[in-house]
């Protein structure tokens, strides 16, 4: 599974450029409108993307086809993806973190603040990489229509974490952060279950058409 | 000698085609060449051995063991290229090296880049601006740098200059000189296969016309080219399949001919593959 990861470490490679400039300018623009507050959670979902590029890039070269071959297995194949989806949520809520400092520094944002917007930010970023997963290798990694997903994902995401947000605050008197925390187990028991039930799927599943010549 | 592969009454059915009940089994240290114009079905039946596509029906063995459910260790022995690149474009050869070592066990680095030199494919380039025979030169090389004992090759060959072609059916010879490596090498350039391959498969619509050793089939069959007169007279029950030309007929018949041709002073040949796939594919059998 090493192999897999590395392969797309190096394949991001190239994206994470152009990500890096969407994500300073998204920023430059928090900064000079005065919404420093969104700074933590923009490196968390830009980031959480660029697992959609390693898609593009496996389904061009039809790479799943050829790697099943390998020693590898179906299992090993999906569960990469979720663990590249996990160090990308990391990496990028660090730099969320590290650009929110000057803010911290000038009380423009409080160290609560900062912890509760990081947790939404993750809480999203996780629920709409799982589902992107999911929807990929369910249903037969629909390239040419990732986009769409992709805006899908997270747009399901947002309301499913808000609403998820809203039913701890309704049924329990929990601070802000509690609820973010809460709501981050919540998430990550549904994620480890769609985990589990794409897998089983996929594991049985043909490979798709698609990227079978006839 | 046993059998690395066997394919047992396999069939397979799509909206529009379906492969019936093909039978054959490549032995160890063997290659064996599998022929049949384009959307014969040998994708088809490649795609099943590999398990990309359910059969609908028979089994499929290799190493001896269903090929469903192939443990790691003889995944580890199973070598695929086909007919299109399969790496990432972005990855350089060094970083193709890095990604496989880390998922066969039986990886051998010092092969991997040995091979490199020698097929003299850039290794200063990524896979994506390398030009398209280069690319299926790499994953030939991916293919053979963990040692397998069989590999599967899905018309490799058609995007290779003819002395690249040449260089890789003399490493396909080098391949199972072991006499326990064997290949299966779907082809359309049949010339590469009289060179090399020992078995002929040859898939037609979606059903087995033959699979027999290569010698064999061209020391039991005779090409004739006669006038529709001569052919009139010949027995028909060793005829397996004629086409008429305007300047005659050209049939594929039993070498049990080869006397009477001999005292009609009837023209005959030993048929070449091509010509054996294009009459009983176009022919009149």
């Amino acid at each position: 599974m090493s192999g897999l990861m590395i392969k797309d470490l190096y394949n991001i490679k190239g994206a994470i450029k152009l990500y890096t400039i969407i994500m300073v300018c998204l920023i430059a623009y928090c900064v000079f409108t005065n919404k420093g507050f969104v700074i933590p959670i923009v490196p968390i979902i830009i980031g959480s993307t660029i697992l959609t590029s390693t898609f593009r890039i496996d389904s061009k070269v039809k790479w799943t086809k050829y790697i099943v071959q390998s020693p590898l297995s179906k299992k090993d194949i999906i569960i990469s993806k979720y663990l590249l989806l996990i160090i990308l949520i990391v990496i990028s809520s660090v730099i969320g973190i590290l650009f929110s400092i000057p803010n911290l520094i000038s009380n423009r944002i409080s160290m609560q603040a900062l912890g509760q917007l990081s947790l939404m930010g993750i809480n999203i970023a996780l629920c709409s990489g799982t589902l992107l997963t999911s929807v990929n290798y369910l249903f037969g990694e629909a390239t040419e229509k990732i986009e769409i997903f992709t805006i899908l994902s997270y747009a399901v995401s947002t309301a499913t974490i808000l609403g998820i947000y809203k039913l701890i605050k309704v049924i329990s008197d929990f601070s802000f952060i509690n609820i973010g925390v809460s709501a981050l187990i919540i998430n990550v028991v549904i994620c480890l279950i769609l985990w589990s039930i794409t897998i089983k799927i996929y594991q049985a599943k043909e490979i798709s058409l698609q990227n079978v010549s006839q | 000698m046993s059998n690395i592969l066997e394919i047992n009454d396999v069939s397979k059915s799509y909206q529009n085609f379906m492969l019936q009940n093909v039978s054959f089994a490549l032995p160890e240290g063997c290659i064996m060449g599998l022929i049949g114009i384009n959307g014969s079905g040998k994708t088809t039946l490649i795609n099943s051995v590999l398990n990309l596509i359910r059969i609908d029906q028979g089994d499929i063995k290799i190493f001896g063991m269903e090929h469903d459910n192939l443990a790691t260790d003889a995944k580890e022995k199973l070598g695929v290229v086909y007919d299109e690149n399969c790496l990432p474009e972005g990855l350089s050869i060094k970083q193709i090296c890095n990604v496989f070592c880390r998922i066969y066990k039986s990886w051998d680095e010092k092969l991997y880049y040995s091979m490199i030199e020698k097929m003299e494919i850039p290794s200063s380039v990524s896979i994506g601006k390398m030009s398209r025979g280069n690319k299926i030169k790499v994953n030939l090389v991916v293919a053979l740098a963990h040692h397998p004992r069989l590999l599967i090759l899905d018309e490799i060959t058609a995007s290779l200059d003819p002395i690249m072609r040449n260089n890789i059916i003399a490493l396909f010879r080098e391949f199972v000189q072991d006499e326990k490596n064997s290949i299966l090498f779907s082809s359309h350039i049949t010339t590469d296969l009289e060179t090399v391959a020992d078995y002929i498969t040859f898939i037609d619509n979606g059903k087995l016309i033959f699979s027999m050793d290569k010698d064999s089939l061209l020391d039991d069959n005779l090409l004739i080219r006669c006038k529709e007169s001569e052919f009139a007279r010949l027995d028909k029950a060793f005829i397996t399949a004629y086409e008429n030309k305007p300047n005659g007929v050209i049939a594929l018949a039993s070498n049990q001919l080869k006397q009477y041709c001999l005292d009609e002073l009837i023209n005959f040949e030993e048929p070449t593959i091509e010509e054996i796939m294009l009459l009983i594919t176009k022919g009149v059998r």
